[in-house]
This record gives C-alpha cells, sequence and structure tokens, in this order.
C-alpha cells in the first residue's frame, strides 16, 4: 500500500500544487511567489516521476517505462520553460500570475495522466482536465480584461468537446464492457458497428480539436489574434505536444483494428491543415497568426504520417514534432526579447530592423524559422527528411509534392517576418530584454546543433519500442 | 579525428564564430576573416602537395557516420578537380575582402556570413555521398539569402523573395531526387556507386531529371535566369557581388559530378531543350548586356556566358573528351576565371564609388587613375582571352571541340563570344575616354601600393598558369 502511494505521488504533489495555488490568496503584486511556489511542485514532481519511472501506479490503467519517462521530462521541461517565461510577462504587466499557474500545473497533471494511460478511462479524465484547464487558461486571460472574445468560440468548443468525450468514453464502455485499450482493440476488431466507428470517429474529432488541426483550427487562431503572450506559448506547446501523445497511443492500442477505415480520415484532416495552414499563414501580418499558422501546418503533415498506424510512423510523427517544438519554444523564447516601451510586440511592421538593436534574438529566431522551412543544416531539415521518408516508403509521392508546394507557399510568410526583422526601411525602438531570455535561447539553439550533429540519440535509441508496453 | 578536407569544411566554420564574437570597433572581424582565407589557402596548398593528381578517384576521404540504422554517412574527399575550384574561390573571396570599403569592413554579419557561406561552398565541393551533397547545396542559401537582403541593396524585397523561393523550390526537388534514391538504394549512396544503381527506367528519369533540373535552377539559364539579374543589378558590395557570381558554380559544379554517371543517360530526350535554351539564354544575356551602360553588368553578363559554355561544353563534350579531362580542363579554366573577375568586380566598384564621392563622370575615369588604369585593361585583357593565362589555351580547347562537334553550334558560341568582346572593350574605351577630360578632378585616388601589389600577385598567379596551370603543386 505504502508502495503504491511512493508511486502515485508525482500526482498527488502536482493535485495538491493546484489545490494550493487555488486556496492560497496571493496578492496582485506577489507574481514570483505563485511562480516559485510552482515551479517547485513541477521539480519535486519530476524528480520524484524520474525516481519511480518504471513502477506503475495501478498495473491495470497505466505504463510506466523509459519513454514515458522520456514524455514526463518533456512535458515538464515545456512547464518550466513556459512558467519562466509568463513571469517575465507578469512581472512586466504587475499582476498576479495564479490564475496562470494554477491551470499550468493541472494541465501538466492531465499531461501525466495521458502520457502513462493505457486505458481509456483514465484518459478520458485525462483530456477532461486539460480541456478544464485550457478553458481556465482562456478564463484567466478575460479576467484580465484581454479580451470579451473569449466567452466565444474557444470555450464553447471546449465545453462541446469534453462533453463529447465523456459520451462516447460511455458509449464504449456500454458497447464493450470495458475502457481497457487492449481488451477495446479486440472488441474493436470484433464488433465494427456504425455507431461505435462513428463514436471512434467523434474521439478523433476530440484529438483533431486539441491538437488545432483543421477544420477545428479556428479557435487557435482566436486565441492568436487577442491572447497574451503566455497563453499563447501555452497553447503552441502543451496542449498539442500532449494530445499528440495520446493519439499515437490511442491509434496503436486500441484503434489498430480501423486502421485502414481511418486512413482517409486522417489523410483529409491532414490536407486541410497543409492547405490552411500554410494559405492563412501568407495572408497574416502578426507574428503569432503566422505561429499558429505553423502548427496548422505541421500538424497537417503529422497527420500525413499518421495514417499507416506502425511504430516507425508514430516515431516519426513524434521526432518531427519534438524538432518543430524546439523551434517554437525558441521562437517564443525570441518574442519575449522584443518588447517597445513595455510592450511585447506582434504585428510583423513593429519589427522593423530589429536586427540593429537586438542582433542576437533576430538571429535566432531567423534560424529557428529556417529550421521550420526545413533548410540544412538546421535541424529541421532531419525532420522533413524523415517525414519524406516515411511517407516514399509507402509510395505517397503525390503526399510529399502537396507537402513540398505548400512549405513553399508557407516559406512566404517566414520571409516576409524576416524581411521586416533585417531589411525594413523603418526602424523601431526596443527596449532592453534580460540576459536570461539569451541564455535560454543559447540552450534551444545547443539542443538544436547538437539534434542536428548527433540524431541517433532521437533517431535510434529503442524509446520507441517501449511506448505501447509495459 | 580530423583530416585535411575536413579541416577546411571547419576552418571557415570557426573563422565565423570568431568573427561573430569579435570586438565591434576596429576590424577585428576583418583581419579574422583575412587570417582564415589565409589559413585555408595554406591548407589548400598543403592538400595539393599530397594529392596525387594522376588519380581519378576522390582522396582523402573520410566518413562520418551519421545515422547508423537509416545508413546515412557523410562521406568527403578531394580531386584536383574540387580542389582547383576551391583555390579559385578562395582567391576571389580574397580579392574581394580585400576590396571592401573601410566602412563595410565593419559589419560583422556580412564578414561572418561570408565565413559561413565559404564553409558551406567546401563542404558541397568535398562532398562524396548524395546526401552531404544535397545538405551543403542546400546549406548555401541561407547565407545568400541573408547576404543579399542586407547587402545586395534590393529596391524591390519581391526580387528578395523570388530569388528564395526559386532556390528553395531547387532544393526541394533535390530532396526529392533524394528520397526516391534513398527509397530504391536503402540508404545513402556514394557519388561513385550511383551509376550501379538500379532503379526502373521511369523513376531514374525523375530522380535524375530532378537532380538536373535543381542544379540547372542555380545556373542563370532560362526559365531560370529571371532571379539572378534582378538580385545582382543592385549589389554595390564587392563581397556579396563576388558571393553572387559564385552561385552558378555550385550547379555547374553539381552537374559536372552528376552528369557522367546518370544524367546524361535517363534524361536523354529533353538533352536538346537544354542545348537551345542554353544557347538562346547566352545569346540574349550578352545583348541585354552589351544594352546596359554599366560595366558591372557586362561583366554580369560575360560570367554568365562563360558558365553557360561549361554547361555546354559539359554536356556536348563528354563524348569527345574523356569525362576527366573534359572537367580538369573547365578547372583550369574557372580557376584562372574567378580570380579575374574578382578582380575586375573590385577594381570597378571602387572606381565607381570614387566617382560618387568625388562627383565626377564616370567616363573617362580611368585616365585619372593610370597605375588602375593599367591593372584594369589588363584584367578585361586577360579575360577576353590574352594569351597570358591558363585561360586562354582552355577556352581555346573547348571552343574548337564545340565546332568540332556542330559547326552551327560552335558559331552561336562565337557570335556570344565576339559580341561580349566588343561589349566589354567598348566599355574599356568608354572609361579612357577623354571627351570630358577635367583637369582639377586630380585629387581622384589611384590604387594604394598594396593593393596594387596584391594585384600584381594575382598577375603572377595567372602568368604561371598560363605554362602550367598545377604550377604550385611540387
Amino acid at each position: 500500500m505504502l508502495e503504491q502511494f511512493l508511486y502515485i505521488l508525482p500526482l498527488l504533489i502536482l493535485l495538491g500544487g493546484v489545490f494550493a495555488l487555488t486556496v492560497k490568496k496571493f496578492e496582485a503584486n506577489a507574481t514570483p511567489q505563485c511562480f516559485k511556489l510552482s515551479r517547485l511542485i513541477l521539480i519535486i514532481s519530476l524528480v520524484l516521476s524520474i525516481i519511480f519511472y518504471n513502477r506503475p501506479m495501478v498495473a491495470n490503467l497505466s505504463l510506466a517505462n523509459y519513454s514515458t519517462l522520456l514524455f514526463i521530462c518533456w512535458l515538464f521541461t515545456s512547464a518550466l520553460v513556459i512558467l519562466h517565461l509568463a513571469q517575465k510577462w507578469f512581472n512586466t504587466m504587475q499582476q498576479s500570475g495564479a490564475s496562470f499557474c494554477r491551470p499550468l500545473v493541472m494541465a501538466v497533471l492531465s499531461g501525466c495522466l495521458l502520457i502513462i494511460s493505457k486505458n481509456l478511462f483514465l484518459t478520458t479524465i485525462a483530456l477532461i482536465l486539460l480541456i478544464f484547464a485550457n478553458m481556465q487558461i482562456l478564463w484567466q486571460s478575460h479576467e484580465n480584461k484581454h479580451s470579451h472574445w473569449l466567452k466565444g468560440t474557444p470555450l464553447k468548443l471546449s465545453l462541446f468537446f469534453g462533453l463529447l468525450i465523456i459520451i462516447i468514453m460511455g458509449k464504449l464502455y456500454y458497447t464493450c464492457g470495458t475502457t481497457d485499450y487492449n481488451v477495446l482493440q479486440i472488441a474493436l476488431a470484433q464488433n465494427q458497428h456504425l455507431l461505435v466507428f462513428a463514436a471512434v470517429c467523434c474521439l478523433l474529432l476530440a484529438f483533431v480539436f486539441l491538437l488545432a488541426a483543421a477544420p477545428l483550427h479556428y479557435w487557435l487562431l482566436e486565441i492568436a489574434t487577442k491572447a497574451s503572450l503566455p497563453v499563447l506559448i501555452y497553447f503552441m506547446l502543451v496542449p498539442t505536444t500532449l494530445s499528440l501523445i495520446g493519439l499515437t497511443r490511442l491509434n496503436m492500442m486500441m484503434l489498430l483494428p480501423l486502421s485502414n477505415s481511418l486512413q482517409i480520415f486522417y489523410v483529409g484532416i491532414g490536407i486541410m491543415s497543409i492547405f490552411v495552414g500554410a494559405i492563412s499563414a501568407c495572408s497574416s501580418s502578426n507574428i503569432r497568426q503566422i505561429l499558429i499558422c505553423s502548427i496548422i501546418y505541421n500538424m497537417g503533415v503529422i497527420f500525413f504520417i499518421l495514417q499507416h498506424f506502425s511504430l516507425l510512423n508514430v516515431q516519426t510523427a513524434i521526432v518531427y514534432w519534438f524538432i518543430c517544438w524546439l523551434a517554437y519554444v525558441g521562437i517564443g523564447t525570441s518574442l519575449f526579447c522584443f518588447k517597445s516601451k513595455g510592450e511585447y510586440l506582434f504585428a510583423v511592421e513593429q519589427f522593423a530592423n530589429a536586427a540593429y538593436q537586438k542582433p542576437y534574438a533576430t538571429l535566432m529566431v531567423t534560424l529557428f524559422l529556417f529550421s521550420l522551412l526545413g533548410v540544412p543544416p538546421l535541424s529541421g531539415s532531419l525532420g522533413l527528411f524523415v517525414v519524406l521518408n516515411e511517407l516514399a516508403g509507402h509510395n505517397h509521392f503525390y503526399s510529399i509534392v502537396y507537402i513540398l508546394s505548400m512549405l513553399i507557399i508557407m516559406s512566404y510568410a517566414y520571409l516576409s517576418f524576416i524581411q521586416k526583422l533585417y531589411f525594413a526601411n523603418s526602424r523601431n525602438n526596443f527596449d532592453r530584454s534580460g540576459m536570461d531570455l539569451h541564455i535560454l535561447l543559447f540552450f534551444v539553439a545547443v539542443i538544436m546543433v547538437l539534434i542536428t550533429i548527433e540524431p541517433r540519440y532521437l533517431m535510434e535509441y529503442p524509446w520507441i519500442a517501449e511506448i505501447f508496453h509495459g | 579525428m580530423f583530416n585535411l578536407p575536413t579541416l577546411l569544411i571547419l576552418l571557415p566554420l570557426l573563422g565565423c564564430l570568431f568573427v561573430m564574437f569579435s570586438r565591434r570597433d576596429a576590424d577585428n572581424a576583418y583581419h579574422i576573416s583575412l587570417l582564415t582565407i589565409g589559413s585555408g589557402l595554406a591548407l589548400i596548398l598543403r592538400l595539393f602537395m599530397q594529392l596525387d593528381v594522376t588519380e581519378k578517384k576522390l582522396q582523402f576521404v573520410h566518413n562520418f557516420e551519421w545515422l547508423q540504422n537509416a545508413n546515412i554517412i557523410f562521406s568527403f574527399g578531394v580531386d584536383t578537380f574540387s580542389l582547383l575550384l576551391l583555390m579559385g574561390i578562395y582567391l576571389s573571396l580574397l580579392t574581394a575582402l580585400i576590396g571592401l570599403s573601410p566602412q563595410a569592413r565593419e559589419h560583422k554579419s556580412l564578414l561572418a556570413w561570408n565565413m559561413y557561406f565559404l564553409a558551406d561552398i567546401t563542404g558541397f565541393l568535398f562532398a562524396n555521398d548524395m546526401f552531404s551533397f544535397y545538405v551543403f547545396f542546400a546549406a548555401i542559401l541561407l547565407p545568400l539569402f541573408m547576404l543579399i537582403g542586407q547587402f545586395g541593396g534590393l529596391k524591390k524585397k519581391m526580387s528578395l523573395y523570388l530569388f528564395f523561393i526559386f532556390n528553395f523550390a531547387g532544393i526541394l526537388v533535390l530532396l526529392c531526387a533524394l528520397v526516391l534514391v534513398y527509397k530504391y538504394y536503402h540508404g545513402n549512396i556514394m557519388l561513385q556507386e550511383i551509376a550501379l544503381m538500379n532503379m526502373p527506367p521511369v523513376v531514374a528519369s525523375v530522380v535524375w531529371g530532378g537532380v538536373c533540373l535543381s542544379f540547372l535552377a542555380r545556373i542563370p539559364i532560362w526559365p531560370f535566369h529571371y532571379w539572378i539579374s534582378t538580385v545582382i543589378a543592385n549589389i554595390k558590395n564587392p563581397l556579396v557581388y563576388v558571393i553572387v557570381t559564385l552561385i552558378p558554380l555550385t550547379g555547374l559544379y553539381g552537374f559536372m559530378r552528376f552528369w557522367h554517371f546518370t544524367i546524361a543517360e535517363s534524361i536523354r530526350p529533353y538533352i536538346d531543350i537544354i542545348i537551345v535554351c542554353c544557347l538562346i539564354t547566352m545569346i540574349f544575356i550578352v545583348l541585354i548586356g552589351i544594352a546596359h551602360k554599366e560595366f558591372l553588368y557586362k561583366l554580369f553578363s560575360y560570367i554568365t556566358f562563360y558558365y553557360l559554355l561549361f554547361l555546354l561544353a559539359e554536356i556536348l563534350l563528354s563524348s569527345i573528351f574523356q569525362a576527366d579531362s573534359l572537367q580538369m580542363n573547365i578547372a583550369y579554366t574557372i580557376f584562372t576565371f574567378l580570380p579575374v573577375t574578382s578582380t575586375l568586380i573590385v577594381l570597378d566598384l571602387r572606381m565607381e564609388r570614387e566617382c560618387e564621392d568625388k562627383k565626377c563622370d564616370y567616363r573617362g575615369i580611368l585616365a585619372y587613375m593610370p597605375k588602375r588604369a593599367k591593372l584594369f585593361v589588363f584584367f578585361v585583357l586577360i579575360a577576353l582571352g590574352l594569351p597570358v593565362s591558363a585561360m586562354f589555351w582552355n577556352n581555346f580547347i573547348i571552343v574548337s571541340a564545340l565546332f568540332k562537334f556542330s559547326f552551327n553550334i560552335g558559331i552561336c558560341v562565337m557570335f556570344a563570344l565576339s559580341l561580349i568582346t566588343v561589349a566589354m572593350l567598348y566599355e574599356l574605351y568608354v572609361m579612357r575616354d577623354l571627351k570630358k577630360h577635367i583637369e582639377n578632378n586630380d585629387d581622384i585616388q589611384d590604387i594604394s601600393n598594396i593593393h596594387l601589389a596584391y594585384f600584381v600577385t594575382i598577375i603572377g598567379i595567372l602568368f604561371l598558369s598560363f605554362f602550367n596551370p598545377l604550377w604550385f603543386k611540387f
């Protein structure tokens, strides 16, 4: 009993953290305290997760192996980076960050559940928690009077998909009598009833929503237009990564019998997302929108890869997203360096000739954008190569042509931003940015260089084989 | 751990880092760049001493295992052909660096991107496998984009976008070809093994057609000619100008490396189209050069003409010459061609700057600068075929072989060559014309003694190459 308690301790600490952050009253100008507390909670939980990495909390519900540890480390790194960046923003705005920290810790809790889950019930709880955390983060922006729009599409959609997931879980449990992935897989192989198939499609749609892939991408575009920088970075890094991990596990452990039927679904989502991402990016005049469009595009590429339910495809998708994620972390951090008269900048026009005053941050953001384009020798080229290689392996030559054509269109959006950074005629005055941001950027760049020089640790380590086994 | 070719790739990267972290004041970054290029030249000479020039295979091969499961190994090696081209590039970049104005020498980003470009192009010339070929071919785009954007003086941002998108599309086409090769070969492939690859004919046509297309996208041949002419028209920085004139060389080099192995067989039905495009572009670019008033544009026409001539020679003369001897012929020419053209670029841009500073007329400018005038005239004459460098012999051989292959093609080439010769000679006449000579313009500065010594050294190198192109190999 004590043993089980120890294994579950990382999750309990996160839960306790959410509770503490909810109960404790933070003063409006006491920003560092809540961030310190959140950081402490995350670090303790991470350390315990590392110590008990191969001990499942409940054998029937969860996995615990080397791959879950890697994903948990990935998740905690995201959260810690976001906390650090958000603290800067809240300090500048002189607002209490408690309303941001609480949902972030909650999102980490839901992520941990999603990562270790091998049961639809646990996955449902995790997804509901994640949606709830997302809603709270959106609501936090609302409280800060940043936007009345938050009452609109994103919140309504979140509520809708939250309810939908619960209904689908209920339906599958009612039909198959269990929520265990492995048992559900056998049941789905034997019972391919239309209603069950529809339920599975609806479940996948919930993931499509969380991944912000087209046609359910509008909410993220709307957030990109009006939300604050920490909120934007949270939505760029956390829900997407968690949903991708959850989706791959669902594919490989539960939906394998439906792989042929679902292929067209994935391809359709892929085609739409790539098209929407590339075209919308070109018409954007806001770096936040460009980044979100870039995420939508990359999600499309990932859906193209995931159309085949194999370990290699899952590995390719995760490696590709990890490389993109790194670039987004870098770009997100760089955006914190561009501040003028106390205001963080977003419109592309505002970045005119930033290279003169912010050469380091500008160079970094340029390299990360070129990495997203897959220009060698930046790490993005590795991601692009593995994706194309995987598609060529399945003879999807038209998909390759489509992805690359849209990438060329996408490049126009990135170029317009880089052009503004370096070659614009006008000039803006920027505030000083902290050394910590530069150090963070340097670390991201070093990781990208390491991936480029020694990709075998990412590509060839046997972590992939452990993803779906206890 | 490192052999000499690898060291030559890493050296400019190291230079780039040092330039980036050098102090802003004084000419620290500039001196680091000079030192890096000087050390690189010393390493090239050292490599030449150890190189067996009779050996046809790449030597000093160094393999770097990148991905074991995917069977991707980066492999680098050198032969006389690649090393000669690299030496030519080093000399032309050194010339351009020396020609930089004091203000331009303080631009750290200019010098850093230049170093990065040098590392990429070195890796490209030394690539021994298809994957590293692709990586370095594509990597060149980033410094080019930044250099042209920052220092190219482009008035329309669309030209910059077009430049990038044209080249990016070329890179992606090469990537597609690489992926297909990877699919059929199950791993990375060494250049010398390409001919042994067993692919269905249709796939082979797609792959090698793609490879050919991506290289052609870098050579200003119709319909890919647009971007380079719009980009080059406004450049006033000698280093950027020289680098931009090196872009077609990357396409040509790739073409020459792959042509013998497979491209020729796989795209045989389309060869005539390429030849016709090549000849038409050649004649039109020369006519445009004549129509333009600026010497630099004429020089650009001249450079483009020569790249197209080499391309034509590679396509047509493979059956007459042995592949290696044709490559060496072209390499000897390019080795002298690059320093000559870069010297002309530097001298002309310097004169233009003098004209702007002193507000004098460009016409007759050479009359005020006796030393520069002599140098300029001499280099123009070398470029046009004065028998004092290896260019004379090798051009003679290539053009006569073209006549031998097809009289009509030979006539077209000679026609274009005559036109560009007339255009450049006329420009020389304009620059020495004393009709608008003003006596009080004597304060125009002539070339400094250090620069004069440097250019005389270049003349010495060219002159020695007339007797033996590899005179520096002891």
